[in-house]
């Protein structure tokens, strides 16, 4: 139990870790991620 | 080709759909007795549906009426690996299940970073101008619509509902089938063999030069009945788009016809605010403006809640009528009218 702990913990502090150091995403991937398929919502735009 | 009703043509799309790959699973009211005949020829509620002789129990199951469990039980089946078709009989039903709808299948695959998808095919039948009441008669499809990750089919004919429905069952995003009960004895030729339609693929039913008419699920044979009749009675010809889907809507075909004709009627047999035709609407405003000839109207029920008196409610939808009275004012380019304004019936 106390080796899962451990190892969850660092999990998360490596996330946090590789977050701070990420930039900050582009504003298009609001955009990513609703439908598997990436068809346009308004071709026409 | 074989002719086929609607209802038939969504039970040969269900039977393909279940053979070409054991991840397909049915579930949902009734099922196993094939009440409505899509899954099974069997006629009673006490014998075993065919579908469930052909494909077990383990593949098609009654559920309790419980739409929330019905439809989380599919959301979380599908993220783990199975591409359930959930049968949630009336449309009205969905409201009973709209957290799981709107919080939890169109927003998994968002949330999770696009790490999940969700292949579920939810079937819902719009029980409208059947003496059903309030309570069973909605066309709920717009406010569907307005839920991002979520795709919101409407087929009108049986061709259409076959194609469909198998392109539901391979999208790998949840898809709403919102089935006009009216349409479902309507008989087409319809092609035996495994076919799909694309999604955001809208199909002109009849072309036409001086007046654009898009017509959404149980609308569709009215404008082409309206069609026929102002061709033989004023000369008008009318062009007749069903978009087929709404999420995704092909605008551009929309806009395309627009721009040839410079006039727009779109009925549908949902209520007026906020319906798919206002959204329609405003897209051609935004895009194809500069076309137009006269204003743009709508042909749609409306808000108001469904009676159950029978001549009471066959007021509230569009008819072939009300559609052929639209054609002639937007092609004589008159003033919209003070009961157009009111939303009663234009």
């Amino acid at each position: 139990m106390v080796a899962m702990e451990a190892e969850i913990a660092k999990e998360v502090d490596d996330a946090v870790k590789f977050s701070n150091a990420s930039p900050y995403p582009e504003a298009k991937a609001a955009f990513e991620d609703l439908y598997t398929d990436a068809y346009e919502m308004e071709s026409v735009q | 080709m074989t002719m086929m009703t609607y209802i038939a043509a969504i039970g040969a799309a269900q039977r393909e759909a279940m053979l070409a790959d054991e991840r397909v699973i049915i579930f949902g009211e009734d099922v196993e007795a094939n009440v409505y005949g899509t899954t099974g020829g069997s006629k009673t509620r006490a014998e075993k549906g065919d579908f469930v002789e052909e494909f077990g129990r383990h593949r098609v199951r009654n559920t309790p009426i419980a739409e929330e469990a019905m439809v989380g039980t599919a959301i979380g089946a599908a993220m783990t690996g199975l591409r359930p078709i959930v049968d949630l009989s009336y449309s009205n039903f969905l409201y009973m299940a709209m957290d799981q709808f709107v919080n939890q299948a169109a927003k998994n695959r968002y949330m999770f970073g696009g790490q999940s998808s969700i292949p579920v095919v939810f079937r819902s039948a719009m029980f409208y101008s059947l003496n059903t009441a309030a309570h069973h008669s909605d066309r709920p499809y717009p406010m569907f619509m307005g839920v991002p990750g979520l795709k919101i089919v409407v087929p009108a004919s049986a061709s259409d509902a076959k194609g469909l429905l198998r392109t539901a069952v391979d999208s790998n995003d949840p898809v709403l089938i919102f089935e006009a009960v009216p349409l479902w004895g309507l008989k087409e030729e319809v092609d035996e063999n495994e076919y799909r339609i694309p999604f955001g693929v809208a199909r002109v039913r009849r072309e036409g030069s001086d007046v654009t008419v898009v017509a959404i699920s149980g609308c569709v044979p009215l404008a082409l009945a309206a069609a026929e009749q102002v061709s033989t009675d004023r000369g008008i010809s009318a062009e007749v788009i069903d978009p087929r889907t709404l999420v995704p809507l092909d605008i551009k075909t929309i806009i395309e016809s627009v721009r040839r004709t410079g006039r727009l009627i779109i009925t549908e047999p949902a209520h007026r605010t906020c319906g798919a035709g206002a959204e329609i609407a405003a897209l051609v405003a935004e895009h194809a403006f500069d076309a137009l000839r006269a204003p743009v109207l709508r042909v749609t029920a409306p808000d108001m809640q469904v009676p159950f008196s029978p001549v009471l409610e066959a007021e509230l939808y569009p008819t072939a009528e009300k559609i052929a009275a639209a054609i002639t004012r937007v092609c004589s380019n008159m003033p919209v009218s003070s009961e157009s304004a009111k939303g009663a019936v234009l």
